[in-house]
Order: C-alpha cells, then sequence, then structure tokens
C-alpha cells in the first residue's frame, strides 16, 4: 500500500506543476523532477516486486501458574530472491506487559533465506488471559513510499490460578454416581469403612468372614463395607465483590483461589466437577471429569473479572443447577454473602434437595478509614453480611474464610459438613 | 545528523531574495535552524520533520516569489541540489529519529537478546542510510539530465487547453512512476 509520505510527495509534484505552468516558470518545473526520479528510483532499485515472508511465533510456556518469566520467540523469514532492506517488525503487547529482556519493535534487513529470531521475555503479568500480538511486519522501501504488511494473529497467553492442595473436605451429598471415589455411599459395597454384619453366602471373600462374631453367633458372619462413591458438584463462584474498595481485589483474588483450589480437589477425588461464573461476566463449564476438566476449569478462572451482578446469584445459581445437575448433588457456593438475595436462592437449592456448601471469604478490615462516616459505612455492611451469614448458615454448610488464611486449615475447622434439611 | 538544520537553513535561505521573507531572512534562518535542531537532539520526529517542510516550503516560496517580486532567479542546478538537499536530509534524520526510538527501548538491556537486536538495529541504519544516500545522488543526477525537458513550461498559459494537457499528462507520468513494479497490499 502507498503511504501518506507517497501521497504527500505526489502532492507537492502536482503543486509544483501548477505553478511552474501558472507562472511559467521552467525553474519550478525542474523541482518536480527529484521527486520524479525519486519514485522511478525507489522502484527500481530499493523495492521487490514480491514480498515474501514467513511469520511464527512461540510463547514458552502459553499456560501459566503465575511462578515463571515468559519467553516469546517470533520467526521472521525471507523467502523471496531479494533482500528487503528495510523491515519493521512489531508485536503488539496488552499495556500490563513490558519486555524485560529484548524487545518487542524492531528494524532490520532481511537478505534472501535469512531469518531472524526476535525474542523478548517478561516478567509474569499475574492471573488473567492475554494477547500476544497481533504480530507486523510491514517491509517498505528505503524512503518509505511503498509498503507491504504482512499479519499474524494474536496468540492468548493464560496465567491460571494456583490452586491450594486442600485436604480434609468431606462432603456428603445424597446423589452418589456410580463411579467408585471417596464419598460414603450408605450402602454396602467396595470400600474402606467398616458398614455391618451379615450372614454368610456362599462365594463371599473368606477374608471378610467376623470370627468373633461367628463365635458369638454360631455360625458364619461377615463384615460388610461402606460403599464410597463420587458425586456431581458445580462449583459456583460469586464475583460481585463490590464491598469496600481497597479490600475488594484480596476479596476476588481469595474468591478465585478457593474456586481454583475446591475445583482442583473435587476433581481429584474422582468427582464431576463443573464452574459457574456469576457476576458482571457469566460462564459456565458444564460437569466433567479429570485433568483436562481441571485445565478447563482453570483457564475459565484466569479470565474472570469482578462486577456487579446484573442478574439476581441466587437465580443464576437455581435455574443452572437444575439444568447441569442431577437431582440431589451438590453445590459448592463461593460467595463473599454480599448481596441479601443469594439467601433465597440457596433456601430454594436445598428446598430441591441438593446438598450445599457455602465458602464464604471474609472481607479484609481497612487498617484506618479516611472518615467516621466510612467506618459508619463499612460497619453498617459488615453487619448486613453478618445477617446474610446468619440466614444461609440455617439452611447449609457455611464456612468463613478469613483474609490470608489457608483454605486447608479453615476447611478443616469445619469438619463433617453435611447437609441439613 | 542532528545538526543538518544548522547548515541546511542558512544555505538554502540565504539565498532566497529577502524580499521573500520581509527583509527578515536570518529570523527565518534562525527559526528553523532551532526548531530542526530542538527536534532532532530532543527526539521529536515532529518537530524535526515540522523544520525540514518549512524549509522545502520556503524554497519553493522563495522561487515563486521570483515571478512575483520581479527579482533575479536562482541557478538552476544550485536551486535542484537544495532541493535535493532537503529531500535528502529530510529522509535522513526521520530513519535516524526512528533507530534512536528503537535503541532507547534497548539502551539499558545488556542480556544477550537485547544484545543481538542491538546489532541488528545498528545493521539496518548503516544500510538504509547507505540506501538513501545512493538513491538521493542518483536522483540528483537523474533530475540534472532531465534539465532541457522543463521548457515546456514556456508555452504560454493563454492556450487553456494546452496547459492542460500538459499538466495532465505531467500529473499521470508522475503517477506511472509512482506505481509501476507495485503489488497490492496484501495481508497473510
Amino acid at each position: 500500500m502507498f503511504t501518506r509520505k507517497a501521497i504527500g510527495y505526489f502532492t507537492l509534484a502536482t503543486f509544483l506543476l501548477m505553478l511552474a505552468l501558472l507562472f511559467q516558470d521552467f525553474q519550478l518545473a525542474v523541482l518536480v523532477f527529484p521527486v520524479a526520479s525519486l519514485f522511478f528510483l525507489t522502484n527500481v532499485w530499493s523495492f521487490t516486486e514480491r514480498v515474501e515472508v514467513e511469520l511464527d511465533r512461540r510463547i514458552v510456556p502459553s499456560e501459566s501458574f503465575g511462578e515463571e518469566d515468559i519467553l516469546v520467540s517470533l520467526r521472521v523469514k525471507n523467502n523471496g530472491t531479494e533482500t528487503l532492506g528495510n523491515v519493521e517488525v512489531e508485536e503488539v503487547l496488552p499495556r500490563q506487559i513490558k519486555p524485560e529482556k529484548g524487545t518487542n519493535a524492531l528494524h532490520a534487513t532481511l537478505r534472501p533465506d535469512e531469518t531472524i529470531n526476535l525474542s523478548f521475555e517478561f516478567h509474569n503479568p499475574g492471573r488473567g488471559h492475554y494477547p500476544i500480538g497481533p504480530l507486523t511486519v510491514r517491509v517498505s522501501d528505503v524512503f518509505g513510499l511503498y509498503l507491504t504488511e504482512k499479519r499474524l494473529g494474536p496468540d492468548l497467553l493464560a496465567v491460571m490460578p494456583k490452586a491450594e492442595r486442600v485436604r480434609g473436605t468431606e462432603l456428603r451429598p445424597r446423589h452418589l454416581g456410580p463411579w467408585s471415589g471417596i464419598i460414603p455411599s450408605r450402602t454396602s459395597g467396595m470400600g474402606t469403612e467398616f458398614y455391618s454384619l451379615r450372614g454368610y453366602t456362599p462365594g463371599d471373600d473368606l477374608k471378610r468372614i467376623n470370627w468373633k462374631a461367628s463365635a458369638r453367633a454360631n455360625r458364619l458372619i461377615i463384615n460388610e463395607l461402606e460403599a464410597e462413591r463420587t458425586t456431581d458438584v458445580m462449583v459456583a463462584l460469586d464475583t460481585d465483590v463490590t464491598f469496600y474498595e481497597s479490600s475488594e481485589k484480596d476479596l476476588f483474588e481469595q474468591s478465585i483461589s478457593g474456586a481454583a483450589s475446591m475445583g482442583s480437589l473435587l476433581l481429584r477425588q474422582g468427582n464431576r466437577v463443573g464452574l459457574i461464573l456469576q457476576g458482571e461476566e457469566r460462564g459456565v463449564v458444564p460437569p466433567g471429569f479429570g485433568k483436562r476438566q481441571e485445565r478447563r476449569i482453570l483457564y475459565m478462572l484466569a479470565a474472570a473479572k469482578p462486577g456487579r451482578a446484573v442478574i439476581s446469584t441466587g437465580y443464576v445459581i437455581n435455574m443452572l443447577a437444575r439444568f447441569m445437575l442431577p437431582a440431589r448433588a451438590q453445590m459448592v457456593i463461593i460467595s463473599p454473602l454480599l448481596d441479601p438475595a443469594v439467601t433465597d436462592g440457596i433456601r430454594q437449592l436445598v428446598t430441591a434437595g441438593y446438598s450445599v456448601f457455602v465458602l464464604s471469604p471474609q472481607p479484609r478490615v481497612p487498617e484506618k478509614f479516611q472518615s467516621e462516616a466510612e467506618r459508619l459505612a463499612f460497619d453498617i455492611s459488615s453487619l448486613e453480611r453478618a445477617n446474610v451469614l446468619l440466614a444461609v448458615e440455617k439452611t447449609c454448610a457455611v464456612v468463613q474464610w478469613p483474609v490470608g488464611a489457608s483454605l486447608s486449615r479453615t476447611l478443616r475447622g469445619a469438619r463433617r459438613l453435611r447437609l441439613r434439611v | 545528523m542532528r545538526l543538518q538544520h544548522v547548515f541546511l537553513a542558512p544555505l538554502v535561505l540565504l539565498v532566497i531574495p529577502p524580499a521573500a521573507l520581509f527583509q527578515q531572512p536570518l529570523f527565518f534562518v534562525l527559526a528553523v535552524a532551532l526548531v530542526g535542531l530542538a527536534g532532532n537532539v530532543s527526539g521529536r520526529s515532529y518537530l524535526a520533520t515540522t523544520s525540514s517542510l518549512s524549509l522545502l516550503m520556503l524554497l519553493i516560496w522563495g522561487k515563486a516569489s521570483e515571478s512575483i517580486l520581479k527579482t533575479g532567479a536562482l541557478d538552476t542546478a544550485v536551486l535542484l541540489i537544495e532541493f535535493s538537499m532537503v529531500l535528502f536530509f529530510m529522509e535522513a534524520s526521520s530513519t535516524v529519529l526512528t533507530f534512536n526510538r528503537a535503541f532507547e527501548s534497548l539502551r539499558k538491556k545488556d542480556d544477550e537478546i537485547s544484545q543481538k537486536q542491538k546489532g541488528w538495529l545498528v545493521n539496518w541504519l548503516r544500510g538504509l542510510l547507505s540506501r538513501q544516500g545512493k538513491v538521493s545522488l542518483a536522483t540528483t543526477a537523474l533530475s540534472i539530465a532531465l534539465l532541457p525537458l522543463a521548457g515546456f513550461t514556456s508555452i504560454s498559459n493563454s492556450q487553456l487547453v494546452v496547459t492542460a494537457t500538459i499538466l495532465f499528462l505531467a500529473v499521470v507520468v508522475l503517477f506511472f512512476l509512482l506505481v509501476f513494479r507495485r503489488e497490492p497490499g496484501e495481508r497473510a
């Protein structure tokens, strides 16, 4: 394409011609010659008829948990037969990313079949989705009158939240799947815990004979074990953390970390787990098993942003739970419980037979307030939250999670999270 | 390269009839030189470009004013060389400023990747300036060789049809020179 500079020179030459004819001054006409010669010579000498460049990008690692630096390697190869003397390479980066080593914009000369590997490295920008690119390569003549542009679309760098290795959570939903897991099913079967005694029938494993009970009953008695199964779980993350500005970021990041940790834990235990993001932006990962599902959940959490919900959290959670979970399955709701309307939603879920467990990150009390009115406002908000908490505690298990506390330790304190209907 | 306006401004402006510069040639020389110097030293390309374009426009105005004020004419070859010089230095200055901007982001980085990229940048600058110089020299030489063609402008402008035809033909030739050998813009 022609640049603005080329158009400018063309306009200048036309203007000079008009002046020359107007004043009948051949010296003014002579000034057109350098411009015309410039056009001619840049065409003939300094630019190829066809520009053939090959572009490639590699991001290492393209998915990260925020611990390592990120390296982006760009490869630009001249597949043509002539030297490209004026090549500008530019990789567009989000404003949070500043290269620490190398640069994302460079000018170079490329000989035929030559490849330049433009690399740059930057510190991990923290949780989020970051588009790296587009990569634009502009090849122009020596005076920049004409340029050819080649583009490579952006790639995504996903920095996912790091899940905490949580222990000590024992969910007891009423719905259990057919697969073996770690949730006691209140029926006899394959498991590790004692369940009951019964008379021996041919075919039973002789190792399970309870000899003391057999001696007392004067017939063979065997131990029955409690079957351990998996369940279907939906982790619902309430991203509406509008409370007190300075503590909102911590509160939100803690909620994200909680959702990642709970999702990973439940998947490790063999459950079928899904995710609901509810706030200004909504998103759903349907329930699934395994490592890939963990990646899907973490990927969605990486892009989560805080924001006030437009549709009531209680309504959305209810609707999606009924749509995506079998009856009486498990819901894990991670919410700071700042919206009183969530109480009704949880109550409806419990009434419908779902087992609900609420993990509530606790907002941090600011070290100082700017005015007495602000302190009063904070106290009123805290009281409102306490009321919601009280109402929710009447319907399901709730664990309060203070900022900075380990989730493992917090959950260990709340043993046997059993549903009370 | 940073001092180019300090040399170019007096060279170009002091040969223009003082009447064309309102009898204040020194003022114009100082203004153009200082603005250009400030642009080149501070790395503000818009100042350097403004100064170069002013120089170009003042040169054209100086030439046009000769016809209006009926003052003595300049030597054609001198005019042509001055015009080509201003064009070359304007482009070279823009290249150097682009280099400075790109180099600035690497200046404080001493790692291996950055060192390599600094090398590419320096090679690019050397190569580009040398090619710009060659093209500019050839441009001046070709322009001087084309001087006899300028006689067409002596045709009377009372013949409007002839004047318009010559103008149209010249513009077509210019346009052809600009566009031939160019592939249509494409994106991969």
